[in-house]
């Protein structure tokens, strides 16, 4: 059930939010075994704050779209007393005094917190293929792995056990799983929602924002307004005619180039652009994170047998870099900046697919894209990562399913702040491709 | 392009001979994209700007 849906259930007092809830929670006993997308599990003030809101609903208190709504929020969010892992070991009992921005918002906004989502150790991996709290299964096949690092988030919305979930993006991480799970995820831009409270990754790349399972949910989610009838005509699309549709999967690249056409065909002005080096984006952006990351987690270098394998060479690759490599590395990303910058004189949007590939088989690290072979980890995030570095706004949502049965994501992307745009086109291609939410035996 | 495994010590990096495959040839291979990009920065270029947060 979507939060549109949830409303007007509520509002038409075909439940209450004690029922609401109790049934989301009986659900997520059911299936979350299967799914293991849960670290925690919040029943008990779940339904305390579910009783709440039932006496401000009957006292007249409408807190607006998401009273009563059901979220879980990634396990990289503090919650007050509701201990909060980061998906590793290292923190197993962190419990902390203070929930984070996103989390007081969210539940001053009417939400109910139903728990705390599984995802990669530390934000620091796209498989959520977790050795501390277990592997996140895929519920459109359970073999398969959701993405990540938001990947307990994207499961528990495919699954249509909760219609919201948080999320952390720093090189993917809302946008990769919402494709492999044919969810949606919005990466706001750069600065838009609050970090403070969010387990850090690495600062100048984190974003925080909503992941659902449409796109007018997101909306709500952003606190913006569900378009009711989207208009798209006349607005300027732009095809990316290099790097975006270079290597990939063939079912992947039909799927966005049907959208193009369908946006075509609402009235927008798609055509195709060269965008500046988005490979060199990828570059300074791995070298980034890796530095950034390790600065946060150095602190902990002697605990190996603590860390999971994949996140541990990586938090030793970033604490070799030289600090002028880092500093140089954020002046190349300047410099790129205002060269992508550019686009925007003649464009409204960018439609560009999420991934390489639709979601690998857990334990797979490499695939094989259009004849070659591919690491899993670069085939997922070369098409996401560059607008981590620039800090624009890119939603993604569900375009299609591959013959498997897979959901393959597209993004959209927009300048700085237009999130308004990304919602606009998002829902018009929503509504025009009508794709299957859920698999069919939601777990 | 740099001797990672040498400089290991300087960097308190605590590596291992089974870390090659692991750190030491990603970071080569990172670092061979990197170098070209780097020389090609001005000597005025500023960083981003990180201190916009929060």
């Amino acid at each position: 059930m979507t939060i549109v849906e949830t409303g007007r259930a509520l509002r038409e007092r075909r439940f209450s939010v004690c029922e609401l809830t109790k049934d989301t929670l009986d659900r997520i006993a059911q299936a979350n075994p299967r799914l293991n997308a849960f670290i925690t599990v919040t029943e008990e003030s779940a339904l305390a704050r579910a009783r709440e809101l039932d006496e401000d609903f009957a006292r007249g208190v409408d807190h607006g779209p998401l009273h009563g709504v059901p979220v879980a929020h990634k396990d990289a969010f503090y919650t007050k007393g509701v201990r909060t892992t980061a998906g590793t070991r290292i923190l197993a009992d962190f419990i902390p005094d203070q929930d984070a921005d996103v989390v007081a918002k969210l539940r001053a906004a009417g939400t109910v917190m139903v728990g705390k989502a599984n995802l990669h150790e530390l934000c620091h991996g796209i498989t959520s293929d977790n050795p501390h709290y277990g592997s996140v299964r895929n519920p459109w096949d359970i073999e398969r792995i959701p993405g990540g690092s938001s990947g307990g988030s994207s499961a528990l919305l495919a699954a249509d056990l909760v219609p919201l979930a948080t999320g952390t993006d720093t090189g993917g991480s809302i946008r990769i799983p919402a494709a492999y799970c044919g969810v949606v995820g919005l990466k706001p831009t750069y600065d838009r929602w609050s970090r403070r409270g969010v387990v850090p990754l690495a600062f100048s790349l984190d974003h925080v924002g909503p992941m659902t399972q449409t796109v007018r949910d997101a909306a709500l989610a952003f606190g913006a307004t569900a378009p009711e009838n989207p208009e798209i005509k006349g607005l300027r699309i732009g095809v990316p005619e290099n790097f975006f549709f270079d290597r990939l999967d063939p079912e992947v690249a039909a799927g966005v180039r049907r959208s193009v056409q369908v946006v075509a065909g609402l009235g927008a002005v798609a055509s195709e652009v060269r965008v500046p080096d988005p490979d060199a984006l990828n570059t300074v952006g791995r070298l980034i994170q890796l530095a950034e990351a390790s600065t946060i987690w150095r602190r902990y270098r002697d605990r190996r047998a603590d860390f999971g394998a994949d996140v541990y060479a990586l938090l030793q690759q970033g604490l070799l870099l030289p600090a002028t490599d880092y500093i140089d590395a954020q002046r190349v990303r300047k410099m790129l900046a205002g060269d992508f910058a550019r686009i925007w004189t003649s464009l409204d949007c960018l439609i560009a697919p999420v991934t390489a590939i639709p979601a690998p088989r857990i334990g797979e690290m490499t695939v094989q894209v259009n004849g070659s072979t591919e690491d899993v980890r670069l085939a997922s995030t070369r098409l996401t990562r560059p607008f981590n570095v620039l800090g624009w706004p890119a939603l993604a949502l569900p375009c299609g399913l591959s013959k498997a049965g897979l959901p393959i994501g597209l993004q959209l992307v927009a300048p700085p702040n237009r999130e308004d745009t990304l919602i606009r086109v998002g829902a018009a291609l929503e509504d025009a491709l009508a794709v299957q939410r859920h698999p069919r035996d939601r777990g | 392009m740099t001797d990672w495994a040498s400089v290991a010590p300087a960097f308190l990096a605590p590596l291992e001979p089974r870390d090659k495959a692991s750190v030491i040839e990603p970071l080569e291979k990172l670092e061979r994209g990197f170098r070209a990009l780097q020389a090609a920065v001005p000597f005025d270029q500023t960083p981003w700007n990180i201190c916009a947060e929060e």
